[in-house]
C-alpha cells in the first residue's frame, strides 16, 4: 500500500513537471522537428526534435560522436538538413539560412578561431560587418562589449599575443556583436582554465537574463547542471531522453546526472 | 563591388600585408632576385673573363722556337708555365690550356703547307673556355697575316677570299635584340611561374589556414553567403599574386638594366610597348586568378597547412614545363595548338608580345580560353566550398 501511495505521488509530481515544461512553448525561438543528417551510409543524426523559449538554456548531453556538433552545425546552417524542418527565430531552417545566420551567435570550444594580425576591434568588426551591421551600428556594438567585457586595456591591439581569457573574451564578443537572439555554444569550455570556464558560464548566464535562447552542448554534467533549464541526451544520434534536470532526477529516482547519463546511454563506450 | 565581398577583401588583404614572412617572401623576394642574382652571376663571370685577360696561364710546348710561340709570348698577359705533364695540369686547374707546336711548324708555313697544331683545353672549365677563345683568335690573326703574305707574293688580291661581301641590317639595333630575345626567354616565365607560385601562400592561408586556426565554422556561421566569402577570398588571392608578379617582372627589368650584370652590359634596351605592356599585365591577372582558384579549391580540399602545402607543391612546378615549352621556339613560328592549351597558351602569346607581335587572333583565342579555364577552376573552388564533405574533412 505504501509502495503503491509513493508510485502514485511520484507519477502526479512527474506529471507536473511536464506540464510545466510544454507550457513555455508559447516563447519558442528555436523548434527543430526530426532533425535527420546522414553522412553517406552513416546516420549522424537521427529524427531529433526540441524547442528552445526565450530566456531557456537547452543543454545537449552526449558522448564524443553521438551528434551534437553535426545538430550545432546543422542549427547554424553551416549543414544542410538531410530530413526533417526546424525554426529559428521564425526564420525557416531550410529556406531562410542567410536570416537565420543574422539571428545566432556562435561560440565553438577549442581554439578560438580569431585573426592573430589583426586587433581585437578589427576580429570584431570583420564579423559584425560580415553579419550586415552598418559601420556605425558595429562601432557603437563594439563599445559597448568593450565595456561590458572590460576590454579596455587590449582592444586595439593584435590578438596574437593575447593570454587565452583575452582572446576569449574577443571571441565572446565576436559571437555577440550583432545581437543575436539565439545563442549556440559547441562545447565552450573544452580546454579551459578555472577562470575561462568562468568566464563562458557567466556569459551564457548573462545571455539568459537578457532572454536569449541558449542551445549549450557539453559532456561535463556538473556544466549542464550549474546552467541548463532542459537537457536533452543525444546518443547515437538519436534523442534517448529530454526534460528538466529535477524532472530526471524524479523520473530516474536518482540525484546524480551522471548516473542516469551513463544508465541512459547504457554504459557502453564505443 | 558588393559590400560583403569588399569586406572580406579588404581583411584579408589588410591581413595578409601585415604579415612580415608574406611582405619578404612574396614581394620582397621577387622584387630583389634577379638584381641580386644578376649582380652576383655578372660579377662572377665579369670576374673570371677580367681574370683570364689580365692572366691567361698556358703550358707551351715549342719544339721549334715558331714565329707562333714568340707572337704569344708578346702577349704580356700570357703566363707560361712549366709542367712536365701539360694535360694533367689543364686537367687540375693548373694551367688554363696546352699549346703543342710541332718542330716544323714554321717550315711548313714557309713552304706554303698546312700546319699542325694541337691545344688542349678543359671544357667543363669557364676560364679555360674563355682562354681558348683568347689564343684562337691570336691564331686566326696570325693565319690571315700568313695568307694575305703568301697571296702577295703570288700577286694576288686578298679580298679573293671574299667574294661575297655581307652586310648585315635588321629593324632592332644588335643589343635591343639581345635584350628582346631574353625577355622572350623570361617574361612567359615570370609570368607563368608567378602568377602560380605567387598565388601559393596566400591561397594556403585563407583556405586551409582557416580551417587550422578554426576561424571557417565561425566565419560560416554569418550572414555573408559562401559565394561571397569565396569570391572575397579569390579577389584578395589574384590580387597578391598579381603583386607578386608585378614585383619580379620589376626585379627583371631592374636586372636588365644593371651595369654589368649577368644580362651582358646593362645596355639592353627594353622595348615593350604600352599596348605590350597592357596586355601581359590583362593575361596575368587572369592566369593570377586561374592558378589561385585552383590553389584555393585544393587548399580548402586539405585539413591543415601543411596538408595544403604538400598538396600545392606541383603548382611551382607544371607551369615551368610550359615555360620551357615554347622557351626555346622562335616566337614567330609558334603552333596554333599551343595558343589552346592551358598555361602553354599564356606561354606563347606572351612570347609573342615580349617579341612585338600582335598577332590579335592568337590573343583572343589565348583570352577566350583563358577565361574559360579560370572559369572552370573558380567553378572548381565553388564546388570544394560548398561540398560539406570538404569543409568539414577530419
Amino acid at each position: 500500500m505504501l509502495n503503491l501511495i509513493k508510485a502514485c505521488s511520484f507519477q502526479l509530481f512527474y506529471s507536473i513537471l511536464i506540464v510545466s515544461d510544454i507550457n513555455k512553448g508559447e516563447f519558442k525561438l528555436l523548434e527543430v522537428r526530426n532533425l535527420t543528417k546522414n553522412f553517406k551510409n552513416f546516420i549522424a543524426v537521427d529524427g531529433v526534435s526540441f524547442e528552445v523559449n526565450k530566456g531557456e538554456i537547452l543543454g545537449l548531453i552526449g558522448e564524443n560522436g553521438a551528434g551534437k556538433t553535426t545538430i550545432m552545425r546543422m542549427l547554424a546552417t553551416m549543414l544542410k538538413l538531410t530530413k526533417g524542418e526546424g525554426k529559428i527565430a521564425g526564420y525557416d531552417l531550410v529556406r531562410e539560412p542567410a536570416s537565420i545566420r543574422g539571428e545566432i551567435g556562435i561560440l565553438f570550444g577549442g581554439e578560438v578561431g580569431l585573426y592573430d594580425r589583426l586587433t581585437a576591434r578589427e576580429n570584431i568588426m570583420y564579423f559584425a560587418e560580415l553579419n550586415g551591421m552598418t559601420c556605425e551600428q558595429a562601432k557603437k556594438s563594439i563599445e559597448e562589449l568593450v565595456k561590458e567585457l572590460e576590454m579596455n586595456e587590449f582592444i586595439d591591439k593584435r590578438v596574437g599575443k593575447f593570454s587565452r581569457g583575452m582572446k576569449q573574451k574577443v571571441a565572446i564578443a565576436r559571437s555577440i556583436v550583432h545581437r543575436p537572439s539565439v545563442m549556440l555554444f559547441d562545447e565552450p569550455s573544452t580546454g579551459l582554465d578555472v577562470s575561462a570556464t568562468r568566464l563562458i558560464q557567466d556569459f551564457i548566464i548573462k545571455c539568459k537574463s537578457e532572454d536569449k535562447a541558449i542551445v549549450f552542448s557539453s559532456h561535463s554534467m556538473r556544466e549542464v547542471e550549474k546552467l541548463c533549464d532542459r537537457v536533452v541526451i543525444i546518443h547515437k544520434g538519436k534523442i534517448v531522453e529530454q526534460g528538466t534536470i529535477s524532472s530526471l532526477k524524479v523520473k530516474y529516482n536518482n540525484e546524480d546526472m551522471e548516473d542516469i547519463f551513463v544508465n541512459l546511454i547504457g554504459g557502453s563506450h564505443e | 563591388m558588393n559590400k560583403l565581398v569588399s569586406v572580406i577583401l579588404f581583411k584579408e588583404l589588410k591581413d595578409m600585408l601585415r604579415d612580415k614572412k608574406t611582405l619578404i617572401v612574396s614581394l620582397l623576394i621577387p622584387l630583389l632576385l634577379m638584381p641580386l642574382l644578376s649582380i652576383v652571376m655578372g660579377k662572377a663571370m665579369n670576374s673570371a673573363e677580367v681574370d683570364v685577360k689580365t692572366n691567361t696561364n698556358i703550358v707551351m710546348v715549342d719544339k721549334g722556337n715558331s714565329t707562333l710561340g714568340k707572337a704569344l709570348k708578346q702577349d704580356k698577359a700570357i703566363k707560361f708555365e712549366e709542367y712536365s705533364d701539360g694535360e694533367a695540369a689543364v686537367k687540375n686547374g693548373k694551367a688554363l690550356l696546352l699549346i703543342e707546336i710541332p718542330k716544323d711548324f714554321d717550315m711548313n708555313i714557309t713552304n706554303g703547307n698546312m700546319s699542325d697544331l694541337r691545344i688542349f683545353y678543359d671544357n667543363t672549365s669557364q676560364k679555360s673556355s674563355i682562354a681558348l677563345s683568347k689564343i684562337t683568335e691570336m691564331i686566326d690573326a696570325l693565319s690571315k697575316q700568313i695568307v694575305t703574305t703568301r697571296l702577295t707574293k703570288q700577286n694576288i688580291d686578298v679580298k679573293i677570299l671574299t667574294p661575297i661581301n655581307v652586310s648585315k641590317a635588321s629593324f632592332q639595333k644588335e643589343e635591343n635584340a639581345q635584350g628582346q630575345i631574353l625577355l622572350g626567354i623570361m617574361i612567359p616565365m615570370f609570368v607563368l611561374l608567378y602568377s602560380a607560385t605567387g598565388t601559393i601562400a596566400a591561397a594556403t592561408d585563407l583556405g586551409a589556414g582557416e580551417k587550422e586556426r578554426g576561424t571557417l565554422e565561425p566565419l560560416l556561421t554569418t550572414k555573408a553567403g559562401r559565394q561571397y566569402i569565396l569570391t572575397g577570398k579569390l579577389f584578395a588571392i589574384t590580387i597578391m599574386g598579381f603583386l607578386v608578379s608585378i614585383c619580379s617582372m620589376i626585379g627583371l627589368v631592374i636586372a636588365m638594366k644593371i651595369p654589368g650584370g649577368m644580362f651582358a652590359s646593362g645596355s639592353s634596351s627594353i622595348s615593350l610597348s604600352y599596348g605590350s605592356i597592357a596586355l601581359i599585365g590583362v593575361i596575368a591577372i587572369i592566369t593570377t586568378m586561374f592558378f589561385g582558384a585552383l590553389e584555393l579549391g585544393v587548399s580548402i580540399y586539405a585539413r591543415s597547412f601543411k596538408e595544403a602545402q604538400t598538396y600545392l607543391m606541383p603548382f611551382s612546378i607544371v607551369p615551368l614545363f610550359a615555360a620551357y615549352g615554347t622557351m626555346f621556339m622562335d616566337a614567330k613560328n609558334i603552333p596554333f595548338l599551343y595558343f589552346n592549351i592551358p598555361m602553354l597558351n599564356v606561354s606563347s602569346v606572351v612570347k609573342e608580345l615580349t617579341s612585338g607581335i600582335y598577332n590579335y587572333g592568337h590573343i583572343s583565342i589565348t583570352i577566350t580560353w583563358s577565361v574559360v579555364y579560370t572559369v572552370i577552376s573558380i567553378l572548381l573552388a565553388r564546388y570544394m566550398f560548398n561540398k560539406e564533405s570538404v569543409i568539414f574533412r577530419s
